[in-house]
């Protein structure tokens, strides 16, 4: 491969590890609880200030071109750990506000809204992370320490990405498969009877609000401390419809299907086209991106609602036909869990 | 109690007691606001005026879930079942599982709540057994009959352990065939010493599996007691027999 290629190659896989995790998170969310969270993008964006904040150091660094808050500079994980953090915290503020007397779609309109003043506070208030200019220069992670040339780093920067990929992966697996996951399902399925049963629908639903905000944190400061740079040109609210899009074309409430359509929606539809040549006028390509995203979104929700990889039913077995894994019923099955 | 909608008196100064162990009916004509009753009674609605106690303590403004954790059940008038959960996931759902719906014990993973998960699975399966329904257990609980959707909700309700258990009209929508399996749950539940509230049309049934019968029209109760005494009884007569 070239090493223009490999740039580019390995530029789109630590984008899709972003959007990978993203995803899983915004399905946990909309997916599997059903909590329509239309300012997702609004974590990602605060996990990528925080990060680019606390990698910055100072503001009156760098010849003090760039006016923020809390400027410092932390070591490596330390940044995107705070970032964690400050999501997890600011998305249990949101999340206690809006979800505690609201239906579902007041609560997606609480987040919407949210996701709209947040950009323009972002924006006008310019002593908060450099206003409109937004933040840039961020270093690279590691970059001085590991003494890699610039390609070379690109490819050690996927590694990390992946890193995160399987712990984000692993994370979000163990919780939709235990009879926690079951919960969350049946929140979204009906969410009377399921407090009828003794959930605690509210708090359900904060739980993957903030655990989908930490999460949506981390991939922002992953992204930021790649590219370097962040403003709010970055997460305007719509951006939150791309995530959106892949979930709900991969197949909401299927991490591999919602995997899928990490690839496909953000990869190819949102990042492929920054890629090649513009064509039609300034800022064509730009707008026809919405227009595709926005109806392949009413293409599925028409036609294939359940998506790509549908949601898995899960198989107990209890009839003697089908084995499930789990139940311990069947000889065969318990022999295999050693019992 | 008393609850009204914009002027509508659903229940209207209405005052009764269920006794602890026993079936209790709770009939009426359509609107005379036994579904309201039911919903106030597990807190899902806040009655204007009144109070519910169960165990002797005052129950109104707690919220449904707490009222489930203290054994409180109730199922709906209309079908509620997890639709996208298969049947045996929609009983599981039902079953509390202290260990795998905590999300520590959830991140621990498998290990830390399978024993836990089988034993529900087991109780699971003898329920489905008593129904004849174990051939649809691993069915999306959505692509049920209406009848068969009722039946999960009994059930769902029943993997809970309530200690009071209130079913909004459990035999409406039921295949004839299946009413014995039923009213069969139900004496079970009571010989289990649960007690039970149940809102019924088939005033047949009640007499058969009901201990005490309540009966309400226009929000308020009318009368109380057997149902061999209400049959003479002219208001009750008036209001539910007359038409
Ligand atoms: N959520 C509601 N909003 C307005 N009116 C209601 C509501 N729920 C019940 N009602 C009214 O209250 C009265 C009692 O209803 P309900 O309790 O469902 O009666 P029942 O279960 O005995 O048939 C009816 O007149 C009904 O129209
Ligand atoms: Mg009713």
């Amino acid at each position: 491969m070239s090493s223009a290629l490999q740039f580019y190659m390995s530029t789109l896989l630590v984008y899709l590890g972003v959007s990978l995790i993203a995803c899983w998170a915004l399905n946990l969310q909309i997916g599997v609880t059903g909590v329509l969270n239309l300012g997702f993008i609004v974590f990602q964006a605060l996990g990528a200030y925080t990060a680019a904040v606390l990698t910055l150091g100072p503001d009156t660094s760098n010849g003090g071109f760039q006016h923020y808050v809390f400027g410092a500079e932390l070591p490596f994980p330390v940044p995107l750990l705070a970032a964690a953090g400050v999501g997890a915290l600011a998305s249990a503020g949101l999340g206690s506000i809006g979800l505690r007397r609201l239906r579902s779609d007041y609560q997606a309109m609480v987040f919407l809204v949210a996701a709209i003043i947040a950009t323009d506070v972002a924006t006008n208030v310019t002593g908060l992370v450099n206003g409109a200019a937004g933040l840039s220069l961020v270093p690279q992670p590691l970059s001085a320490n590991v003494g890699l040339s610039p390609l070379d780093y690109q490819w050690f920067y996927v590694g990390l990405m992946a890193i995160l990929c399987a712990v984000a992966f692993l994370l979000i697996r163990r919780l939709t498969l235990s009879p926690l996951g079951r919960s969350l399902r049946a929140v979204r399925d009906h969410e009377d009877a399921a407090e009828a049963l003794g959930y605690n629908v509210y708090r359900l639903r904060l739980m993957v609000v903030v655990i989908g905000g930490a999460l949506a944190a981390v991939s922002g400061a992953a992204l930021v401390e790649f590219i370097g740079s962040w403003g709010p040109g970055s997460w305007f609210y719509q951006e939150t419809f791309v995530y959106l899009a892949a979930v709900i074309i991969g197949g909401s409430g299927n991490n591999i299907g919602v995997a899928l359509g990490a690839l496909i929606v953000p990869v190819a539809l949102n990042e492929l086209p920054r890629f090649i040549p513009d064509f039609g006028g300034p800022g064509f390509v730009d707008a026809m991106r919405w227009v595709v995203i926005g109806v392949a979104i009413l293409v599925f929700l028409y036609f294939r609602p359940q998506g790509i990889i549908p949601e898995k039913r899960n198989r107990f077995g209890l009839a003697g036909t089908v084995r499930h894994r789990w139940s311990g019923l069947a000889t065969r099955a318990r022999v295999r869990l050693g019992r | 109690m008393s609850r009204a909608f914009a002027g509508i008196h659903a229940i209207n100064d209405a005052s009764f007691r269920v006794e602890a162990g026993a079936v209790t009916a709770l009939i009426g004509p359509n609107g005379a606001g036994k579904s309201t009753m039911c919903s106030v009674i597990s807190g899902f609605l806040r009655p204007d005026r009144g109070s519910v106690l169960y165990d002797g303590e005052e129950i109104v403004g707690c919220s449904p879930h707490r009222l489930a954790a203290r054994g409180l059940l109730r199922t709906f008038q209309t079908s509620s079942e997890f639709p996208r959960l298969t049947v045996t996931e929609n009983l599981l759902a039902g079953a509390r599982a202290d260990r795998g719906t905590t999300l520590i014990g959830a991140l621990l993973g498998r290990r830390y709540w399978i024993a836990e998960e089988r034993a529900n699975l087991e109780r699971a399966r003898v329920l489905l057994m008593s129904f004849e329904l174990l051939n649809v257990a691993d069915q999306m609980a959505g692509m049920l009959s209406g009848g068969q959707k009722r039946l999960v909700e009994l059930m769902r309700a029943i993997m809970a352990r309530p200690r009071f258990l209130v079913l909004d009209e459990p035999l409406a929508g039921i295949h004839p065939a299946t009413v014995e399996s039923v009213i069969a749950a139900i004496q079970r539940l009571r010989s289990d010493g649960v007690t039970v509230l149940m809102i019924e049309h088939n005033l047949g049934v009640v007499e058969r599996i009901c201990d005490r019968v309540i009966v309400m029209a226009n929000g308020s109760v009318i009368a109380n007691g057997r149902m061999h005494e209400l049959r003479q009884n002219p208001e009750v007569i008036d209001a539910y027999f007359g038409n």
